[in-house]
């Protein structure tokens, strides 16, 4: 076939003006973000473009989609990417009427953008026709108004009762002649790590369809974030998103946005301590996703949950000694990091070494225990199946998708910090299963432990007086009026990426958080269809996800 | 199977009466009570129930649960219980006390009688399986000729007690752990039966004492050593088999999928508080132990082991100890395997796997005899 | 004074089992009658509502529910029965063999092809599909759909 000879849409690099090109007059505008090239298009437009964008320019990521109101308009932007080549950037801006926010949906052209659109219209109030399944997500279903929108009133009482919060599918599934049962998994069940709801549908043991309940833990972290000063007041939150001890990377996208939104260079030696950091806190990350992986196949706190524990305890003392916590670390500043490696130097070091040096006998005591153990297998090879494909479609990064085959990595594809001068390998397996997920998991502990290893060689023969750890940056950040940029790391679970938009103040306009696992739990109905029960739970533990992150 | 043909073959294996006398005689013996007839006999026989439950009971729901927690925390580099009294071991009386005083909560859906039955039935089931038992220095309560095929039919009861629980606490989890405590029941039942039976070929019996007795016999004579024919010696594949099978049996790791505490939360006994709920954890602990006990008597010599003969109730309790611990070990270390795999695992495997053991057991013994 | 074996002996075995019986009845409502005295009893309702992961329950369990080891459960009542008749075999086995009596042949023989047979039958389950957990429509279509 002649297709096959043509290089795919996405290996081509597209310009500026092609993209103008492609897009044509369809384009009302010019709305360039920092980050990349943006396009004004008509609401009805949306999927016209969309398509073009995907099919002949190759860009097959839809990375997140912010939606906000301003004085005079709705504005919904689709952040696109391509999985080959993050740093191949293009927004679409869709402004609609303040009295008529109506666009069209993006889901026939993303599945993921089912999530994104359901969120922007929880949070905002934009509709957009010809979704699918136009509900709310992370407030209930009772919620009056939009959160984010200028005329939300705070405070109007919300009080949910418990029979109107009664589940909107039950007339659907009382029927008695019905063949399935409808179950509710979560949220107070042992296995959702969180507070998840999943309406399960069954036949018999078997999986026919799953809908995840998301929002039990929303926090208005976006509101929170929009509320404080750029300089100081907004590092505490990431903390708090993805909880489980991933704080530093999830600080590193705040940082990362904002320096470059107010043009900050951070200094080389900041860079290697906050590459250390953030690997560190990638290693008792995925520690707890082992663990509780575990927990979820073996069914038990049994010793494989104990022993990632055990050995998470140690990266947790190390990153308590480096920032002063064990869990909201608030150690990034922009511009650098707060402070210096801990004195006595040289013994932070070895402790840190020490570690390391440990850790190839301990991944080795893991795959005798686990990957190795037959019924583990049995368990997990060919159960929750998610292929390249569907992953892309769902938005999926991080882990599950290097597990189904999909080599995607911000620190490598899209550098930031110190990772492009250093040696390290970025983990892929085929498997498209739960086993190959707990596999590029274990391996990415290894990578991360290698790059810790080069920064701290770094770290021991950096010159004494040439230590810089913040750069000089001003008390108060006022960014221009109507700077927009949106920038990703790659957190433990996969892009975690934010969008500012500054209005001239001290605070910004709008801050939007995408979250790696909201879409990687989109992806839960795909792996799951089909299956049994316990791969259910199996499938749902090894996307891990963190609740705190789902619902922000 | 009929009474009369037991009896019957019974005649060709030989005498009735094995060994020393039961502990409901010797009870009567050392009391007197022998001599009122039958009142004294009951009498008699219920003191003996009376202490042989007790015994159980103090081994099962006393002492197990607490062994459970020292053993799993050792296996998972933790310490647990140590501060209520040497060991932590006054925690049991604090957990007896706090369980017992919790709130009775009865689901508004519940299907009464069932659901108040099943407990008992879990409990009392496992209970009734120790009378045929041979423990040792005379701990045995009976001896009828059909004790291996009384302790399989008693110990099949506690599914019926499970399923009651499931159906009955009108909870889908609890449902759904009903219905797979059947299906593991009716994948390892047959698997467990037809490897017992293996045993039966060689002992030509199935009096529990006389099983026993055939152990006692010398495989091999090592001049210091002489090693005992015990029948996990003597056919270790039927030994690791019935193991299997007995782990599947009682529920436990890798087979513990009615309960599977991740996927369908507690499974059937969901619903259950207070003195409901520790009567069905009692019940699983006897099971365990009777489990346990089967294994101990039917392979590994039942009370035999060196030293004087009184030691044996020793020995009994070592050799059942060290089966709850081996099932305390696979719940640290192995998987749980998926409810359809089980089926698989039963049927294709070990039912296969038995009867092969059986007929092979059955042409070995021929020839060489 | 001993009891004189076998009838009095016999008899007394099962009275023994039926004492476990009641004991073991009576230790379970020993301790429900102990945990009536103690508990508290506070009633309120919605304590009382059936628990599914703190939502609030939706359909019953009633409800036409998809068995899916069923033909396994059948095969399993033949199975079981066929595995009692072996039993008496099994106990006289030992004394026929070395009686001399019947060769091994005439014992070991009929049991042979008993279990053949039994093997055969569940050989034929297996290859019909019947031997494993059934899988739902829904999974089958999926399958069949798989290129």
């Amino acid at each position: 076939m002649s297709t096959e000879i043509e290089p795919r849409p996405q290996d081509v690099d597209v310009t500026e003006d092609e993209l103008e090109a492609l897009i044509g007059d369809r384009a009302i505008g010019r709305d360039d973000h920092l980050n990349a090239p943006g396009f004004v298009i008509n609401p009805d437009d949306v999927q016209d473009v969309l398509f073009d964008l995907r099919d002949e320019a190759g860009f097959d990521h839809l990375s997140c989609l912010t939606a906000q109101q301003y004085q005079d308009r709705y504005e919904s932007i689709y952040h696109l990417k391509k999985y080959v080549d993050p740093t191949q950037e293009v927004s679409i801006v869709v402004p609609t009427t303040l009295d008529q926010p109506v666009s069209q949906s993006a889901e026939p052209v993303f599945r993921t953008a089912d999530w994104h659109e359901r969120e922007a219209f929880d949070l905002v109030g934009i509709d957009y026709e010809g979704h699918p399944d136009p509900r709310r997500i992370l407030l209930p279903e009772t919620w009056q108004g939009h959160p984010l929108s200028n005329d939300y009133d705070q405070t109007k009482p919300q009080l949910v009762t418990l029979s109107e919060h009664e589940n909107p599918i039950q007339p659907d599934h009382v029927d008695s002649e019905s063949d399935t049962m409808f179950l509710n998994v979560g949220p107070h069940h042992p296995a959702t790590h969180g507070v998840l709801h999943i309406k399960a549908v069954l036949d018999g043991e078997t999986v026919l369809d799953v809908d995840p309940d998301v929002g039990y833990l929303h926090r208005c972290e976006e509101q929170m974030c929009q509320q404080g000063t750029y300089r100081h007041q907004i590092m505490p939150y990431p903390d708090r998103w993805d909880y489980v001890s991933s704080g530093l990377l999830n600080e590193w996208a705040y940082a990362r946005t904002a320096e470059d939104l107010a043009d900050i260079e951070v200094p080389e030696y900041a860079q290697v301590i906050r590459t250390m950091g953030a690997e560190l806190c990638r290693i008792a990350s995925h520690m707890l996703a082992l663990g509780t992986f575990a927990l979820d196949v073996y069914g038990d706190f049994t010793a494989v949950f104990q022993y990632a524990f055990r050995d998470r305890e140690v990266v947790q003392d190390i990153l308590e000694d480096l920032t002063g916590q064990r869990l909201m670390f608030n150690y990034f500043r922009l511009g650098g990091v707060a402070w210096d490696l801990p004195e006595p130097r040289e013994e932070f070091i070895a402790q840190t070494r020490d570690f390391l040096d440990e850790l190839p006998a301990k991944v080795d005591e893991y795959n005798d225990l686990i990957t190795s153990n037959e019924i583990f297998q049995i368990r997990c090879v060919d159960t929750g199946i998610l292929e390249p494909e569907v992953a892309k479609e769902y938005g999926c990064t991080g882990p599950v998708a290097r597990g189904s085959g999909v080599d995607i990595d911000l620190r490598r594809d899209d550098p930031y910090g110190y990772y492009e001068n250093l040696e390290w390998d970025v983990v892929t397996e085929d498997g498209c299963d739960n086993y190959s997920r707990v596999l590029v998991r274990m391996q990415e502990v290894e990578e991360s432990a290698k790059i810790i290893e080069q920064c701290l060689d770094l770290l021991e023969e950096w010159p004494e007086d040439e230590r810089e750890v913040q750069a000089n940056v001003p008390r108060t950040l006022k960014p221009d009026a109507d700077t927009e940029v949106y920038r990703a790391v790659e957190g433990a679970k996969g892009e975690l990426g934010i969008y500012i938009r500054s209005d001239g103040t001290d605070k910004p306009g709008r801050f939007k958080i995408r979250s790696p696992c909201f879409h990687n739990l989109s992806a839960l109905e795909q792996m799951v269809q089909g299956e049994y029960i316990p791969d259910l739970i199996a499938s749902l533990g090894s996307l891990d996800i963190v609740l705190g992150e789902v619902d922000r | 199977m009929s009474r009369g043909e037991t009896a019957e073959s019974l005649q060709i294996a030989g005498p009735l009466q094995v060994g020393e006398p039961l502990l409901p005689e010797r009870i009567s013996d050392i009391t007197g009570l022998g001599e009122f007839g039958v009142a004294g006999e009951l009498t008699a026989a219920f003191l003996a129930a009376f202490l042989v439950g007790n015994l159980m009971l103090a081994m099962t729901g006393v002492a197990g649960p607490w062994a459970k927690r020292k053993i799993t925390a050792a296996f998972t580099d933790r310490i647990a219980v140590n501060r209520a009294g040497p060991a932590g071991l006054f925690i049991i009386v604090a957990d007896a006390v706090r369980l017992l005083s919790k709130e009775n909560i009865i689901p508004e859906d519940a299907d009464r009688p069932a659901y108040d039955l099943a407990p008992i039935v879990v409990a009392s089931s496992a209970m009734l399986g120790f009378a045929v038992i041979p423990m040792g220095s005379g701990v045995q309560l009976a001896d009828p000729e059909v004790g291996l095929v009384f302790v399989f039919a008693v110990a099949g009861i506690a599914s019926l007690g499970l399923v009651m629980a499931g159906y009955a606490s009108a909870n889908k989890y609890s449902m759904l752990g009903g219905l797979r405590a059947v299906a593991q029941n009716v994948a390892y039942e047959i698997p467990l039966v037809v490897t017992g039976m293996s045993v039966v070929i060689f002992a030509g019996s199935l009096q529990m004492s006389t099983i026993v007795d055939a152990q006692t016999q010398t495989l091999l004579d090592l001049g210091i050593v002489s090693i005992p024919a015990w029948y996990a010696l003597v056919n270790p594949f039927a030994f690791v088999l019935f193991l299997v099978a007995n782990f599947a049996e009682v529920g436990r790791n890798p087979f513990d999928t009615p309960e599977a505490p991740t996927e369908i939360v507690a499974g059937y006994q969901t619903e259950y508080s207070s003195v409901y709920f520790v009567l069905i954890y009692l019940g699983e602990f006897l099971h365990i132990f009777l489990g346990g006990a089967i294994i101990a008597t039917i392979f590994l010599g039942g009370p035999a082991g060196p030293g004087p003969e009184q030691l044996g109730i020793v020995w009994f309790l070592i050799k059942i100890w060290g089966v709850f611990m081996l099932t305390q070990w696979l719940r640290s270390a192995v998987p749980r395997v998926r409810i359809d795999q089980l089926i698989e695992i039963g049927w294709k495997g070990l039912l296969v796997l038995s009867f092969a053991n059986l007929v092979l057991t059955a042409v070995i013994v021929g020839l060489i005899a | 004074m001993r009891f004189e074996p076998p009838n009095v002996t016999e008899m007394n075995e099962w009275i023994a089992v039926g004492m476990l019986a009641f004991v073991g009845l009576l230790i379970p409502l020993g301790m429900m009658a102990v945990s009536y005295l103690i508990r508290p009893s506070v009633p309120e309702t919605s304590k009382r509502a059936t628990y599914e992961s703190g939502e609030v329950p939706t359909g019953g369990t009633r409800i036409r529910f998809n068995i899916q080891y069923y033909m396994v459960a059948l095969l399993f009542l033949i199975f079981d029965i066929e595995t009692v008749l072996l039993f008496p075999w099994a106990v006289v086995y030992l004394d026929a063999v070395e009686s001399d009596a019947v060769s091994l042949a005439e014992i070991l023989g009929p049991m042979l092809i008993f279990v053949a047979i039994l093997l055969v039958g569940l050989a034929w389950a297996w290859r019909s599909g019947a031997v494993q957990w059934a899988r739902s429509p829904f999974q089958v279509e999926a399958e069949a759909d798989r290129p």
